[in-house]
């Protein structure tokens, strides 16, 4: 790691001095305090795991925009524990790196840690999941808008006026994670003004293919006419859009996820029926970019909060080509 | 190399080789008071060997040979003059004695007045016996006298060695040697047996010259065989105990204990122990009300074995810690009596064979 | 001395072998091993990760090891009493998500919540606690099966309050003080969790209740055989066990404030670690609140480290999983070998060089005879191992037995005897206070007085303990003869404070200093260690001076003299060096002279051995004890001296007839009355010439 920050200030003094060589030109007069300020920087990142698609995609993405600048990049990993999470951001408090990027597992469990983070002078950037606490910056999915659109879909496929049954099944996720609670929040939403659609099951499978898989095996053996499928994230809709094959019906199954090659070949093959995607490398781009900004404009954590909703893809078979998903190293 | 750090290590740990163990006492040896219960007891001071001639019962003791009167007692029969270290019967009515400088004397019968030598150097004579007209005789150790056998023990000699001698010509060649004080033999068509005190065993030497262990491991340490109605009697006269186990494997004990303690009083097995109140105690043998344990750990206990013909015992008759037959050096068995040779305690004791197990 | 004796005596004066041993006696080695790999650990993660020992890093890691500490607290008692519950992790996690919803749903306030939820943690260990200890059910099974249960009702509670638990944000200072606020600079969770130790500790180790823990874990059958309620004890086990996961799942709530999925997942897996790790024995019986306390701050330490670490996800898991392996595999190595070890290394003889011993031969002035030979038998046959025996004004016999009794054998003619007082223990040396009270060391137990009245009250029973002493020698283990000064105080002998009474050869064998003299001053209650490191002390003997008294080592072979008073207060001399047997009681004979008991004669192959303590060692090690080198106690003496050490008379029993063994002998109008403490019998003889009205306690207490 020394090695190669070291590598980073030479190439970085190497390419001011190189500025200063050619004294004859002009000097971009940004270009002094972006570097500086920037360089050695240091960026925590707390995902709930890593080793899976957006994850592994948002630290990869960072870590290819930040690390040429001289900022180290550093991946604590709870691996799907909560309070390992806790302990790794407790820990980082008092190690002090400069931001911290959270991926809350929960609204709750990691808002009062992250208060603290932007007290003790930490800036605080939460991916995709936010927590009940706004901090300086949250980068990801409009959850409730995503909600909104996806039930707005379901009634478009499934409401009896349009020929279906009007019985759907939503697959969540964490229940307390945001991207449970606030998609919930804006189904409910649209369901509110659609009586004719009937939520015939409303489940949690914590992230789990297996789990969703049971889940709903069981929900379409309890309902032979079920109509659609909302799930909450395409990795673990693996399972339900499997259940929904072995079963022989033809269900809508809406899902949504970071746009991985994973979803492209589930639209391919008849997995899903529609995935939105909130684009990983995207996201990663304005983490990045978030960071960047935070750290030149210099104001004190906590102070001014921004937020910055991913845009989002609706994908279909048909809308699908090969540069639709995008893929990780090493992926194929 | 392996095998040296092998000896270390069981050395340090007690195992292997290194074990302290001595076989325990059951089967044929169970430990029984028969020596003590026996009704007939003729005291000898120090008598050692037993012979029959001429139908008399003799017995060495000292320099002198008693012979026994039917009425039970003992009456000096032959004076040597100088320390008798083992007799035999020679044919029918002669007797063979060992003297203590090595020289062969026989008295009576054929060769009478004879005078014979195994060799120049063997002066331990500890056992004889005559077969066919040769005279076989074993030779203890090459260094230690008879009546040091317990240095040469503590030593850890092997240096014992079996003589025959032709009794015409008198010639005399070495049959067996590097021994661990060869005490007792026993001729038979199968070959010469060999009573090896040290190594606790029954060696056999057939005609061709190998050696087969008939017996190994035995609990005490094992002295002069004699025939018996269909085998052997087997006297040990002492018995083995852990302890002296224990002693035989500490060099730097036993050294200084040669060196600075003086013989009676050594840990060593004895013919008669607790004599005086400066031999070694051992803790089971510390007298509870007034009461010394017969199982007490001792240096000493009267010990002898009837074997059948393949030399495996059969009986034994034993007096134990608390008795008062000790330390056995010969037996004999005549006319369906044994005749037991208890040198520690001075007595020859008497049992009908049948209750010697002789029958067995 | 040789040179080969120089050296080896130099080897064992300044290497304390005894030392090992005595360690691996002590209870807290069993957390020795559980320290150092603390210690390691610490040691490890300290110099691989910057700032570990920094003051924030300790808060964290004090506050998050708090909630854990609770639980493996928990769990610690259940497996003391031999129990397991699987079950703690999802009692924390129901512990949790009970006080959210009780919190953010219900709106009650924090002490009500905080009672609740314990009692929610109290039902859930109520059900493991009769399941398992009323119908006896497996407990690794049951808590299993609870641990899915408890897991299945968490789930529910988090379907229904989960999104209304994230929603709301309670404001309650009281409540977040329980995970985020300090007491005493410590944070609130550790100091809980350290009371709670505190608390545990004192309940195992010092009350009725804890003890019947220890004794259920130990035996279960056993402990029900002694009557202890079985059943109940270890049904309250997973009561508290339940309460304390729920306990800490109230703290978790309260930092985190998340009513996750996967709160306590895997919980019961680095608990149990934690606990066998520490040294609480799988198989109960074994435990304690420092071992909980020291297994879970490892495991807390590497988990949350190697989380900073940034090791990758699994790992964690699978060092867990091998640190259990490993802990249940040292636990059982341990319990298996400890004993085995101890019993090797313990026994750790000395270098002890005798000088040469006079001898017995006709020119001695020790040479044999056999005056005992005339003596007449007192209870032959009805006493068991009189010890010491003291005769009073009226001429009767007191004397101690083996099964703990103080016989007297009515005079004149001793035929009758009856039991005095049964005292318990092993009652050795006697003496008369000025009262007309007879005094009794009881091997055992400690400093008796048994009054004219007969009632029986101890004296003292332990000594000030010496500070570099590692075996606790405040106890009196094996207090053996004693004497009173004219003011009071009594000066008694402990022979030894590294073995018990019935290990006495032992002691002989290791012939180092065990012993001591200890002063019991009854008028200002106090009991002090005065001489120490002597060689089983055996009999004490007030001179007519008033201000010293003699006294014996028995495997020093010596008589020496120790002024308590006087202008040469606290010195000692020798007064007999080279005995040639060893010495027992000394009591005062007629004519101002002294007896002296020779319970043996010493052996020249003993005598050697003793300067070779490495053979000794190996002995203890590889030779059976019956089969050990003993010193010869087959054959004793009686043997009077003055106070110059001159040798004046020596009584022997040449056959060992009737005293091979003679422990003491006490003067009594013109007889000498003989005991023995192996004996089956007392004997009495006439002394020629002594005056035939001198007692020992005119002695003592008529002159004043």
């Amino acid at each position: 790691m020394r090695m190669f920050k070291t590598g980073m200030t030479l190439a970085a003094l190497a390419v001011i001095g190189a500025g200063a060589a050619f004294a004859q030109g002009i000097d971009d007069p940004t270009r002094e305090p972006y570097y500086s300020k920037l360089e050695g920087k240091k960026v925590a990142f707390v995902p709930v795991a890593m080793g899976f698609d957006l994850t592994e995609g948002w630290a990869a993405g960072m870590r290819q925009q930040l690390e040429p600048l001289g900022i180290s990049f550093e991946v604590r990993d709870p691996s799907w524990n909560t309070d390992a999470g806790a302990q790794a951001i407790t820990s980082l408090i008092s190690e002090k790196p400069d931001v911290m990027v959270i991926h809350n597992p929960d609204v709750q469990s990691y808002a009062r840690l992250l208060k603290k983070a932007e007290e003790a002078g930490i800036y605080v950037i939460q991916v995709n999941m936010n927590s009940a606490y706004s901090t300086d910056a949250y980068v990801g999915t409009d959850y409730v808008g995503l909600g909104e659109q996806m039930a707005n879909r379901l009634i478009e496929e499934c409401s009896p006026d349009n020929g279906g049954s009007g019985k759907v099944a939503v697959v969540q996720g964490v229940l307390t994670a945001a991207a449970s609670a606030y998609q919930m929040q804006g189904i409910n939403n649209v369901f509110a003004e659609h009586p004719e659609m009937q939520i015939v099951s409303n489940q949690a499978a914590d992230w789990d293919g297996t789990k969703a898989r049971n889940i709903t095996a069981t929900v379409i053996q309890q309902h032979p006419d079920l109509c659609g499928v909302v799930g909450f994230w395409d990795v673990m809709d693996l399972g339900t859009g499997a259940a929904i094959k072995e079963s022989g019906k033809d269900i809508f199954l809406i899902t949504s996820g970071g746009g991985n090659k994973t979803a492209c070949d589930g639209l391919e093959n008849g997995t899903y029926s529609e995935v939105v995607s909130y684009d990983v490398p995207g996201q990663a781009r304005d983490i990045a970019t978030m960071i960047e900004h935070l750290l030149q404009h210099g104001n004190e954590p906590g102070s001014v909060k921004s937020t910055l909703f991913s845009p989002l893809t609706f994908m279909t078979k048909d809308n699908i080509g090969p540069g639709s998903c995008w893929t990780l190293e090493g992926q194929n | 190399m392996i095998a040296a750090l092998t000896r270390a290590i069981d050395n340090f740990l007690g195992r292997g080789e290194a074990a302290v163990t001595v076989p325990p006492l059951d089967g044929a040896l169970r430990p029984n008071r028969m020596l003590d219960d026996a009704k007939s007891r003729f005291a000898l001071e120090d008598v050692d060997d037993l012979a029959m001639v001429g139908g008399k019962l003799l017995a060495s003791a000292g320099s002198d040979i008693h012979a026994f009167d039917p009425k039970g007692r003992w009456k000096l029969h032959f004076v040597a003059g100088s320390p008798i270290a083992c007799i035999a019967t020679i044919g029918n009515d002669g007797l063979a004695l060992g003297l203590a400088s090595g020289e062969i004397l026989v008295t009576g019968g054929a060769f009478d007045g004879k005078s014979f030598h195994a060799d120049a150097q063997a002066k331990c004579l500890t056992a004889m016996v005559e077969s066919a007209g040769s005279l076989y005789v074993a030779n203890g150790s090459a260094t230690s006298t008879v009546g040091d056998w317990q240095r040469d023990l503590m030593e850890q000699n092997a240096s014992g060695s079996v003589w025959r001698i032709e009794l015409e010509s008198g010639n005399s060649a070495c049959i067996a040697d590097r021994l661990a004080w060869p005490a007792g033999l026993a001729v038979s068509e199968a070959g010469i047996t060999i009573s090896e005190a040290w190594g606790h065993r029954l060696l056999r030497l057939a005609s061709g010259g190998q050696a087969e262990i008939l017996y190994h491991d035995l609990p005490g340490y094992p002295g002069r065989l004699s025939p018996a109605a269909d085998g052997c009697w087997l006297s040990m006269f002492a018995p083995r105990s852990q302890l002296v186990e224990f002693i035989l494997r500490e060099p730097a004990y036993r050294q200084r204990m040669l060196e600075e303690v003086p013989q009676p009083f050594w840990v060593s097995p004895n013919l008669k122990s607790g004599k005086s109140f400066y031999e070694p105690l051992q803790g089971g043998g510390v007298k509870h009300l007034g009461v010394l344990k017969p199982w007490a750990p001792a240096m000493s206990a009267g010990f002898c074995v009837r074997l059948d013909s393949g030399f495996q015992p059969v009986a034994s008759l034993q007096s134990r810690a608390d008795g008062a037959t000790h330390g056995v050096t010969g037996v004999l068995e005549a006319d369906g009596q044994v005749y037991v040779a208890a040198r520690g305690d001075g007595v020859v004791v008497r049992l009908p064979a049948q209750i010697a197990g002789g029958e067995a | 001395m040789n040179l080969s004796d120089q050296l080896t005596y130099w080897r064992y004066r300044l290497v304390p072998d005894h030392v090992l041993g005595e360690l691996l006696a002590k209870r807290w080695i069993d957390n020795a091993i559980p320290l150092l790999i603390l210690i390691v650990v610490a040691a490890i993660f300290g110099s691989l990760i910057p700032d570990f020992f920094g003051p924030a890093n300790m808060t964290n890691l004090a506050r998050q090891w708090g909630e854990f500490g609770l639980i493996v607290l928990g769990l610690m008692i259940v497996m003391v009493a031999g129990g397991i519950d699987l079950s703690v992790g999802s009692t924390f996690a129901l512990g949790n998500i009970v006080a959210l919803a009780l919190l953010n749903v219900a709106g009650l306030s924090m002490p009500v919540v905080v009672i609740v939820t314990l009692g929610v943690g109290a039902l859930v260990g109520m059900a493991n606690g009769v399941l398992v200890g009323f119908l006896r059910l497996r407990a690794f099974l049951t808590t299993l099966v609870t641990l899915i249960i408890v897991r299945a009702i968490v789930d529910m509670l988090l379907l229904n309050y989960s999104v209304r638990i994230a929603a709301a944000f309670p404001d309650s200072d009281a409540w977040y003080f329980l995970g985020e606020g300090f007491l005493l600079g410590v944070p609130f969770s550790a100091a809980l969790a350290g009371a709670v130790a505190i608390i545990a500790h004192l309940v195992l180790s010092r009350s009725r209740i804890g003890w019947h823990v220890l004794a259920i874990g130990g035996s279960r059958r056993s402990a029900h055989n002694v009557g202890i309620p079985v059943r109940r004890v270890i049904c309250s086990t997973y009561v508290i066990s339940g309460m304390l996961a729920a306990l800490a799942g109230v703290l978790f709530a309260s930092r985190l404030g998340g009513a996750g999925a996967d709160t306590g997942i895997g919980l019961e897996i680095a608990a149990l670690t934690a606990a066998v790790l520490g040294g609480n024995s799988l198989g109960g019986g074994r435990g304690s609140p420092a071992k909980a306390i020291i297994g879970s701050i490892t495991v807390m330490m590497m988990v949350n480290s190697l989380l900073r670490l940034g090791v990758t996800s699994g790992a964690n898991s699978l060092l867990l999983g091998i640190l259990l392996l490993g802990a249940v595999a040292i636990d059982v190595r341990w319990l298996k070998n400890r004993h085995k070890v101890l019993s090797k290394v313990y026994v750790s003889p000395a270098f002890s060089s005798l000088p040469a011993a006079p001898g017995t031969d006709a020119s001695s002035k020790y040479a044999i005879n056999d005056r005992l030979g005339p003596v007449e038998l007192i209870g032959l046959g009805r006493i068991d191992g009189p010890e010491d025996v003291i005769l009073d004004e009226d001429d009767n016999i007191y004397t101690g037995n083996r099964t703990g009794d103080i016989v007297r054998f009515f005079a004149p003619d001793y035929s009758r005897q009856e039991v005095y007082a049964h005292v318990g223990g092993r009652p050795l040396g006697l003496a008369f206070d000025k009262d007309g009270s007879l005094l009794v060391c009881i091997g055992g137990m400690g400093l008796y007085r048994v009054t004219t009245e007969r009632e029986i009250v101890k004296l003292t029973d332990e000594t000030n303990r010496s500070w570099l002493s590692i075996i606790d020698d405040s106890r009196l283990r094996l207090a053996d003869d004693l004497d009173v000064a004219p003011d009071g105080r009594i000066f008694f002998s402990e022979a030894t404070v590294r073995y018990e009474m019935h290990e006495w050869p032992v002691d002989g064998l290791e012939s180092r200093g065990n012993g001591r003299i200890v002063c019991y001053d009854p008028n200002r209650g106090t009991t002090r260690t005065i001489l120490r490191n002597l060689k089983f002390p055996n009999g004490i003997c007030m001179t007519h001076d008033g201000e010293s008294f003699l006294f014996a080592e028995t495997w020093g072979c010596t008589i020496s003299r120790y002024w308590f008073d006087g202008p040469k207060k606290g010195t000692v001399e020798k007064v007999i060096p080279d005995l040639p047997g060893y010495p027992d009681n000394i009591n005062r004979a007629s004519d101002g002279t002294y007896w002296l008991a020779l319970v043996g004669i010493r052996t020249p192959s003993l005598d050697l051995a003793l300067k070779m303590p490495g053979f000794r060692r190996r002995m203890a090690r590889r030779v059976a004890p019956d089969e050990w080198l003993y010193p010869n106690i087959n054959t004793g003496c009686v043997v009077r001296f003055n106070e110059e050490g001159e040798i004046l008379e020596v009584l022997w029993d040449r056959a060992g007839e009737n005293h091979p063994m003679i422990t003491s002998m006490r003067e009594h109008k013109g007889h000498l009355y003989i005991g023995g403490i192996l004996n089956n019998r007392i004997g009495k003889l006439k002394l020629e010439g002594a005056d035939e009205n001198w007692t020992g306690t005119s002695s003592y207490w008529s002159g004043s």
